[in-house]
């Protein structure tokens, strides 16, 4: 295994925290995107709207689904 | 068929490709004990002994004598004249398990988690491929080719689709063999192993980088969380046998400089020879980034001594050498093309115009550009159409990891660089070719190699990280996130398949606009041979022998030059037509040029079933005078084929 620098994982220089809080936004933001594109949390989150008779869950997240799709579907092009 | 009969079938096809292997490896010198772990070890057997079968089931093929009894007698010599040469591996790979297994269980109870989902992913990718039928392109060629050579015993140029059954036959091949030996679930299957194959190979290239246990648990989630690689377990494309063949390529070409001798190179050249009849696109996509790594490394061995001339020579000596194996690879395509087509390069060299397919554009400039500019999350985000699935999320979310990796003294050392470049170079040939043919599934084996790299530098980080391990923390919550969510959906969709496989008699499609009732009618009332123009791209339910009998491409061209509906179904009585089977989602045009108003009066045309998009109509003459001019007959049994009747 390759060798990591302490310093790299350790909060004491700057550079790797802010390399930190990055990594964490980026991670942070891809597993939602994720989510937002899955078929599962998409049932969730139908499943929530019927046993809290809110129906706004599942159509602001519908909402949101479908403008980010239409980057990953070249569909504002259109 | 009995389930235990196809699990037994498939298991037994399984092993005696692994033994065939075994034995190809003894003459290739390559032995248990030369650092490669038992499980690459025997995948590469397994996918050798693919390879190995394919030269046998082609000459059979092409000598009319593709019967069970002769691919039940091969198989039997490669299984039990090779469990000698295997049983090493099999003792070593046990071995291995129990030490795997005995490490897993000193893991700490995260790591244990993340194991058990991805072995739960696995079994349901295993249990949907068993019961689901094939579905898309699977049921309009990769499966249809298959039932008629297990039927017809020969090579056979499927009617219908008669350019495009010059593309290489790899995958079908095994298809066919199961299917003659009884099974077309064991055929399904079959699909599963190959890419636990393709995971254990893209594991072992993740060794080659250091990458240790924790790493391949990564590298087995990042894997069985990408839908372009999941997609294809169970649809019954072929697409996974070459994406297998490609990383065994990859993983042989690292080990070239590393074991050295004269037939290491025979592995890559024959792996990556094979990976590009199993896929035409892997001629630009693993072809060369395969040559690129194999040079490379030699050059960076050779650099500490002797002349430029002598590094020419010797860099020179080793591409002519991985070339003649690549050729090798292709003798058994390129006999089966001469043979049927007497063109021995086709696809690629070909004076045959309907070879138009190979040109596709899928969409236009301003689509392809962004798909490009959106590069790599079109890759793991999009969802075009025809694109077939994407990355796993979880390399782009654990990408960030490898930033905190040291930089490597020689980049030109590392082999994490060396794969890297070879996978963009990959990417940037099939862009600069075929940018708007947007398919993962298309250069699977080269994006794949982004995974080992992500997955090295996520284990180092995670293994180097102090208290507070905040961003580990992160990180694993997003692979278990991922993971679970992974888990959800398929089971989803195998509960659903696994319903109608319990239900089902000889027709097993589960979707919606299959037309279930269209299939059996005709399989019902349908004499032996009778012929059906078929206004549908799907039609593996059909019975074999009416397989073989329908409409070709030269009658549908013949047939879209007439110019009235009377024209066209006299056209169709003449041509020894029963029956016409149309599916109005594909063929409208086809529908409305065949106007039910205007048939001739001597013709009776009655609507035998309908069912969604999908209608199967009777067709007979009034007038005792007129008769067909051509008729499908057994004159080469088994085989059927279209003859004119004089």
């Amino acid at each position: 295994m390759k060798y990591i620098p302490q310093q790299a994982v350790t909060n004491k220089d700057a550079v790797s925290r802010w390399l930190k809080i990055g990594a964490s936004v980026w991670m942070a933001f891809f597993v939602l995107l994720s989510l937002i594109f899955s078929n599962a949390v998409h049932f969730f989150l139908y499943s929530l709207a019927q046993i809290t008779g809110i129906p706004g869950i599942e159509q602001y997240f519908v909402q949101v689904r479908e403008f980010l799709l239409q980057f990953f579907t070249a569909k504002y092009l259109f | 068929m009995n389930i235990l009969l196809d699990l037994a079938i498939c298991s037994f096809y399984v092993l005696a490709s692994v033994n065939l292997g075994a034995v190809l490896l003894g003459f290739l010198k390559v032995k248990p004990a030369q650092g490669h772990s038992p499980f690459t070890l025997i995948a590469t057997a397994f996918l050798l002994g693919q390879v190995g079968l394919v030269a046998p089931w082609t000459t059979l093929g092409l000598l009319n004598t593709f019967s069970p009894f002769a691919i039940r007698t091969i198989l039997l010599v490669c299984f039990f004249g090779g469990l000698f040469f295997a049983w090493p591996f099999y003792r070593a790979a046990l071995s291995s398990l129990w030490t795997a297994s005995r490490i897993l269980i000193h893991e700490l109870t995260i790591w244990k988690i993340i194991a058990l989902l991805v072995t739960s992913l696995i079994v349901v990718d295993g249990l949907t491929a068993f019961v689901s039928p094939p579905h898309g392109d699977a049921e309009a060629f990769y499966f249809p080719i298959a039932k008629v050579m297990a039927a017809a015993e020969r090579l056979v140029i499927l009617p219908g689709y008669e350019a495009f059954s010059q593309v290489g036959l790899f995958g079908e091949f095994h298809f066919a063999a199961l299917i003659s030996l009884g099974s077309l679930e064991a055929a399904k299957w079959f699909v599963w192993f190959t890419a636990l194959a393709a995971a254990v190979m893209l594991v072992g290239i993740g060794s080659q980088i250091g990458v240790k246990h924790r790493g391949q648990l990564l590298i087995l989630s990042m894997l069985f969380t990408s839908s372009t690689f999941f997609y294809y377990i169970s649809d019954g494309k072929v697409d996974l046998f070459a994406a297998a063949l490609g990383l065994a390529a990859y993983y042989w070409a690292l080990q070239v400089e590393r074991i050295g001798g004269p037939f290491v190179i025979a592995l890559v050249g024959l792996f990556s020879g094979m990976s590009v009849v199993a896929k035409i696109s892997y001629l630009l996509a693993v072809l060369p980034p395969v040559f690129l790594l194999v040079v490379w490394r030699h050059l960076v061995t050779v650099n500490s001594g002797g002349t430029l001339r002598d590094k020419i020579f010797s860099t020179t000596k080793l591409m002519l050498s991985l070339s003649f194996w690549v050729v090798l690879a292709l003798i058994p395509h390129m006999a089966k093309n001469a043979t049927l087509f007497h063109q021995p390069l086709a696809p690629f060299v070909t004076s045959d115009r309907s070879q138009d397919w190979l040109n596709q554009t899928w969409f236009d400039a301003g689509v392809t550009r962004w798909i490009l500019l959106t590069y790599p999350f079109s890759l793991v985000f999009g969802q075009y159409p025809m694109q077939g699935g994407g990355l796993s999320v979880l390399l782009l979310i654990l990408v960030p990891l490898t930033l905190f990796l040291p930089k490597s003294p020689s980049l030109s050392n590392s082999t994490s660089f060396q794969l890297t470049l070879a996978a963009v170079m990959g990417i940037v040939l099939w862009n600069i070719f075929r940018a708007s043919v947007f398919a993962p599934r298309y250069l699977l084996a080269t994006l794949l190699l982004f995974i080992p790299p992500v997955a090295y530098g996520t284990e180092a980080y995670m293994q180097a990280e102090v208290k507070p391990r905040l961003l580990s923390g992160i990180a694993f919550v997003c692979i278990l996130i991922t993971l679970f969510v992974n888990l959800l959906e398929m089971k989803d969709h195998t509960a659903g398949v696994l319903n109608a496989y319990m239900a089902k008699d000889e027709i097993s499609c589960t979707y919606s606009g299959c037309g279930v009732g269209v299939w059996k009618k005709v399989n019902k009332i349908a004499e032996p041979g009778e012929r059906i123009y078929m206004a549908n791209y799907y039609r593996f339910w059909l019975r074999s022998d009416l397989l073989q009998c329908v409409s070709t491409t030269k009658e549908r061209e013949e047939f879209s030059l007439l110019d009235s509906p009377e024209a066209r179904w006299h056209f169709i009585f003449e041509h020894g037509f029963h029956f016409v089977m149309m599916d109005e989602t594909t063929h409208s045009a086809t529908i409305e040029a065949l106007d039910l108003t205007r048939v001739p009066d001597w013709l009776n045309v009655t609507v035998v079933v309908e069912e969604g998009p999908n209608t199967l109509l009777f067709i007979e003459s009034l007038d005792p005078s007129k008769h067909a001019r051509y008729a499908c007959q057994q004159k080469e049994f088994p085989a059927w084929g279209i003859y004119p009747i004089h």
